[in-house]
Parts: C-alpha cells; sequence; structure tokens
C-alpha cells in the first residue's frame, strides 16, 4: 500500500495546531523569512513554476505560470484571492487544512505575495463555514501580532494584508470572477472572459486567484526546492494531493497521497474498501461534476493523464463511491438537482438546461419517463456544453451525459418498466 | 414587527460599531456589504426591507442592488426562520450515507416540512446543498453548529439539547 504522506496535512491533529506558536514551533514561517530576505519576487516565482504546481481548485491550471501572468512591479496595484469556497460536491479537503493549520495556508498567501508584489489577499471563505473563518480570522490577526502581515514585514520593506470574507450560501462563487462580483457585494454573477483576472479583477484591480491546498503547497516547495516537489508522485502533477473520499466507502476521509495512487488502492485499501460489504457499482472521481465511471474502470492513476484515459478528470480529487444498492437515475437525479438550484441564471443554455435535465430525470425516477428520454437527456446536455459564459453548464451537462452513457440500460429500464426497478432495494447507508 | 425590530437594531450602539468596523476593515466598503447582511440575519434572523433601505444608503447603493444580494445568495432570508434553524445535507454524498431517513425522521418529529417551521417558532427545517463535509454525512448544521454523520438517535439527542 502506497505510503500516506504527511506534508499538506503535517499539522494535522497536533495539539493547538491553529495557533502561530505551534506552527512556528515544527519550521512554520521559516520560509517566509527566507524569501523575504534572502530571494527577489522573481526568484521565488521562479521556484514554484519550477515545482510544476498544479491548481488544486478543479482545473488544474499551473499556479506559478498564472501568477506570472499579473503586471510586474510593486508600483502596480494587484491583489490576491484566496478560493475558500469550497462547494464541489464530494470535495471537503479545504475544510480539514483551514480548521487545522490555517497558518499554513496564509504562509503560502504571503509568500504569493511577495512573489507578485501584491498589495494583499482576500480570504473568501464559504458562508456555511462559520467555524473556518473564525479560525482563519484569528490565525490573521497572530499573523499580524508577529509581523508577519502589515507594513514592512520583517524588516523587508513589504506591505501586505489579509482580509477575510465570507460567502453567503451560493456554489457559483466558488467561479473565480463570480466570487470576485461577491467580494464586491454583488450577486455572484460569473463575468464573461477576457478580460481575465489578471488583468481585471478585484474592483477592477488585477488579481490572481488559487485555491486553499495550492496556496498550502507553497511554503513546501520554498523549504525544500523545486526538484524535491517534483519528484513527488506524477511528473504531469506532482505533489501529493488531499484525497476526499466518500459516500459507500467503510472509512471516508481526507487521505494525502502522492498524486498517480490508482483508484482502486484508494478504495479499497485507504478507505476501507465498499459500505455494506456489497460489489462496487461507480465513482465519480474528481468532484460531482466529472464523468461517473463504473466498477471495472478503477485499475486507473489518480492524475489528469491516467483518469484522461478512461474520459473523466481529476477535477478537485474528491471521490464518491456507490454501491450497488444505488439506483444510477436518482443519484443523478440528486446531482441535477444540485445544479439547477446553483445555476445562476444568467446564461440560458444553463438556466433552462439545468431545469429540464432535472425534470427528465426525475420523470423516469418517478415512472413518467419515455423510451426517447436517455436521447433527450443527451441532446439537452449536449446544448448546454460550451455555450455558456462559465463552467457550471459544462459541470451539469458532464455527469448527466456520462451517466446515460455509463448506465443507459438502467435508465432505459425505468422508461420500460414505467418505474424505478430498484425501488424495493434498500440503499446501504452509514447511520 | 420588522419594522420595530430593524428600527432597535439601527439605534443599537454596539450594532452600529460593529457595522462601522466593518466598513472600514476593507480596501472598499462595498465588500462589506455581504458580512453586515449576515450580522442582521444573525440578529434579526432575516433581513427585512427596511434594514435593506437602511444599508443601502450607509453604503452608497440602491434599495434595488441590496435586495437583488439579499435574494441572491441562500443564507439570506426576508422571513424570519425559527430560533434553531436545522440544514439537512441533502447532496449525494450524505444521500448516499443516510441524510434521507434523517430529513424525514425530523420531519416527522417536529411535524413540518422542508422550508416549515414549528408552531412555537423554536425550530425551522430547510435542506441544503453539500456543505463541505461529506465524509460526515449524513450531516447537520443546527445554526452555526455542524454535527457529523448523525444517527437518527443523535437528531434526538440534539433536539432535546436545545430549549
Amino acid at each position: 500500500m502506497t505510503e500516506v504522506l504527511k506534508l499538506l496535512t503535517r499539522n494535522v491533529g497536533k495539539p493547538n495546531s491553529t495557533h502561530v506558536d505551534a506552527y512556528m514551533g515544527s519550521g512554520g514561517y521559516e520560509p517566509l523569512m527566507t524569501v523575504l530576505h534572502k530571494w527577489t519576487p522573481e526568484q521565488t516565482l521562479n521556484e514554484v513554476k519550477g515545482a510544476n504546481l498544479k491548481g488544486r481548485g478543479g482545473a488544474g491550471f499551473p499556479a506559478g505560470l498564472k501568477w506570472s501572468f499579473l503586471p510586474r512591479g510593486k508600483e502596480v496595484l494587484k491583489y490576491l484571492v484566496c478560493n475558500a469556497d469550497e462547494s464541489e460536491p464530494g470535495t471537503f479537503k479545504d475544510r480539514l487544512l483551514i480548521e487545522n493549520d490555517p497558518h499554513s495556508i496564509l504562509e503560502g498567501i504571503i509568500i504569493a505575495g511577495w512573489a507578485t508584489q501584491a498589495a494583499g489577499c482576500f480570504f473568501y471563505i464559504r458562508g456555511e463555514m462559520p467555524a473556518g473563518a473564525r479560525i482563519f480570522q484569528k490565525a490573521v490577526d497572530q499573523a499580524y501580532a508577529k509581523g508577519f502581515l502589515g507594513k514592512n514585514i520583517l524588516g523587508s520593506g513589504f506591505n501586505f494584508d489579509v482580509w477575510v470574507s465570507r460567502g453567503a450560501g451560493a456554489y457559483i462563487c466558488g467561479e473565480e470572477t463570480a466570487l470576485m462580483d461577491s467580494l464586491e457585494g454583488k450577486r455572484g454573477q460569473p463575468r464573461l472572459k477576457p478580460p481575465f483576472p489578471a488583468g481585471y479583477g478585484v474592483y477592477g484591480v488585477p488579481t490572481n486567484i488559487n485555491n486553499v491546498e495550492s496556496y498550502a503547497n507553497v511554503p513546501l516547495i520554498i523549504k525544500n526546492g523545486a526538484s524535491w516537489y517534483t519528484a513527488i508522485g506524477s511528473s504531469s502533477a506532482p505533489g501529493t494531493r488531499l484525497f476526499g473520499i466518500s459516500g459507500h466507502v467503510k472509512r471516508p476521509g481526507v487521505f494525502e497521497l502522492p498524486s498517480g495512487v490508482t483508484l482502486r488502492e484508494l478504495i479499497y485499501e485507504h478507505a476501507g474498501g465498499i459500505l455494506g460489504d456489497r460489489p462496487l457499482k461507480a465513482v465519480i472521481p474528481g468532484g460531482s461534476s466529472v464523468p461517473v465511471l463504473r466498477a471495472d474502470q478503477i485499475d486507473v492513476t489518480m492524475d489528469p493523464d491516467g483518469l484522461k484515459a478512461v474520459g473523466t478528470m481529476l477535477g478537485s480529487a474528491g471521490v464518491i463511491v456507490m454501491n450497488d444498492s444505488v439506483c444510477m437515475v436518482k443519484a443523478l437525479l440528486n446531482l441535477m438537482e444540485f445544479y439547477a438550484h446553483e445555476s445562476c441564471g444568467q446564461c440560458t443554455p444553463c438556466r433552462e438546461g439545468t431545469h429540464w435535465l432535472e425534470l427528465i430525470v426525475r420523470r423516469l425516477e418517478e415512472g413518467g419517463g419515455r423510451p426517447s428520454d436517455c436521447d433527450l437527456i443527451l441532446d439537452v446536455a449536449g446544448n448546454i456544453m460550451g455555450r455558456t459564459i462559465c463552467p457550471l453548464g459544462d459541470a451539469a451537462a458532464m455527469p448527466a451525459i456520462s451517466f446515460v452513457q455509463q448506465f443507459r440500460q438502467e435508465f432505459e429500464a425505468h422508461a420500460r418498466e414505467g418505474r424505478c426497478p430498484m425501488r424495493d432495494v434498500r440503499m446501504t447507508a452509514a447511520i | 414587527m420588522s419594522e420595530q425590530d430593524v428600527a432597535e437594531l439601527i439605534k443599537n450602539p454596539e450594532f452600529l460599531a460593529k457595522v462601522d468596523r466593518l466598513v472600514k476593515s476593507y480596501p472598499r466598503p462595498q465588500t462589506a456589504l455581504i458580512p453586515i447582511l449576515h450580522l442582521c440575519q444573525a440578529e434579526l434572523r432575516h433581513v427585512p426591507v427596511e434594514f435593506q433601505a437602511f444599508i443601502a444608503e450607509r453604503l452608497g447603493l440602491t434599495p434595488a442592488h441590496v435586495r437583488g444580494v439579499v435574494t441572491f445568495y441562500e443564507m439570506f432570508s426576508e422571513e424570519p426562520h425559527g430560533r434553531y434553524l436545522l440544514q439537512v445535507c441533502k447532496t449525494l454524498p450524505c444521500m448516499l450515507r443516510g441524510s434521507e431517513a434523517l430529513l424525514e425522521h425530523l420531519q416527522n418529529k417536529l411535524g413540518i416540512r422542508p422550508g416549515g417551521t414549528t408552531q412555537d417558532g423554536r425550530f425551522s427545517l430547510i435542506t441544503v446543498e453539500c456543505l463541505a463535509c461529506c465524509d460526515g454525512g449524513p450531516s447537520l448544521m443546527v445554526n452555526e453548529a455542524l454535527h457529523k454523520s448523525v444517527t437518527l438517535a443523535d437528531a434526538d439527542r440534539i433536539l432535546s439539547e436545545l430549549e
């Protein structure tokens, strides 16, 4: 079994892990001191670029490259954003870091601030994590008290602030430009790109945005070097990943493993196998938006290339496991309800399409389905794909298309029998 | 009722100091809007239009803009909810671990459907989308307290511990 690596999770479970003194006691903020006293911003940026740190929010864009898109020089006002709006169903890794090791995120943010010469960072945390917001605010206050934030940080002449802001219940605000509108006190509706945030972000100021886990990797890279980092896990997406496993497994949780571990190992060894000791039926490998896999497709590596080979994506590395007690039409209905509810309503294909997908899948599940409904789902979903301002439309269409393609017989049986063929099967539960 | 509550709230020096602190704590005041709406929602258990008008003026926004924001975000409501807001996560990972049974149990116990409030005004029951606590499914948030892997017995205990 692949050994669990304690890099990002090195402080999780330690006493007082959220306190700055505990964090500093195990070498915390030393990487920040290194860059402020010994490295130029350019060197710092190049080290992160060299580490090939892939974004951990879902899209996997190289973080260092993204930083380099910002205009250079400290005379240009720039902001950073930390996206802590963790809302993708099946994803719960950032919560672990925020609630247990806020300073590792904060240190990564400040180092990114130095590398980009930004004025400060907005930490946007979802409204449903009030405890996390309090913990992070406390970490920020402690960092100010220690001189890691504010004016002339550690005598370097570098000024940097962090502002904590809460969302208020909207999945769409995890999309980077919707998040920025939300930070501006608006409805969170995605902006048309270009212009990209690096040119026009919060308040129209050039802005760089990364996920919580992405920032948390930065101090490790600075401390150990880019070549150390690229030697861990898959070469195309190095480092460890915080894999979150939920659903029908015996030990759900977050497991820190090198990228490239197999999906089978994750499910059967780390997560303890299938709940109820029943056969595996389906797995969503990277948050609810990515295409679903069948049980015979889990001998794949959990990295972008491995999952691409079976037609899906690593996304947020949130793995949702379903055993054979699950009706796939019912599971898809649940997801379609989610996307219809969370569509911001701005683009017609998404606003209308997600609603119709929910209605069609619902009538199949409730016994009113028609033989043509499988094709209708594919048609509606196909007409959403690529036709919206932001990826929410695709995020709804991909599960719809893949559920029908992977489990078509089950969908057709619903229409043929005029009822759910699994209505008498009791779905495995954990309680 | 709302009018009076709002009138009292916006005269309360402690509350106003909190609002001022928020307005000054961000690079631009508009960023304070959502945090301030959270304050009001926490105090009054809703954000009445009278408060929307107050805060619009304070931040130099139109009341229509503020209402647009209030109605966009799930955590703000224009109608007050009960003293305890029971939020059952209904999204797939929690469903796979038993959220349907938990919701049904709470409905039966309280005699209300999702969206409803008990007659004594103590409990409101709603379903919510993924709370990013999928390993602790089924999850239940009561106001700001998150409960994980909630069995039906846990739910009974949680309710009995609330006044």
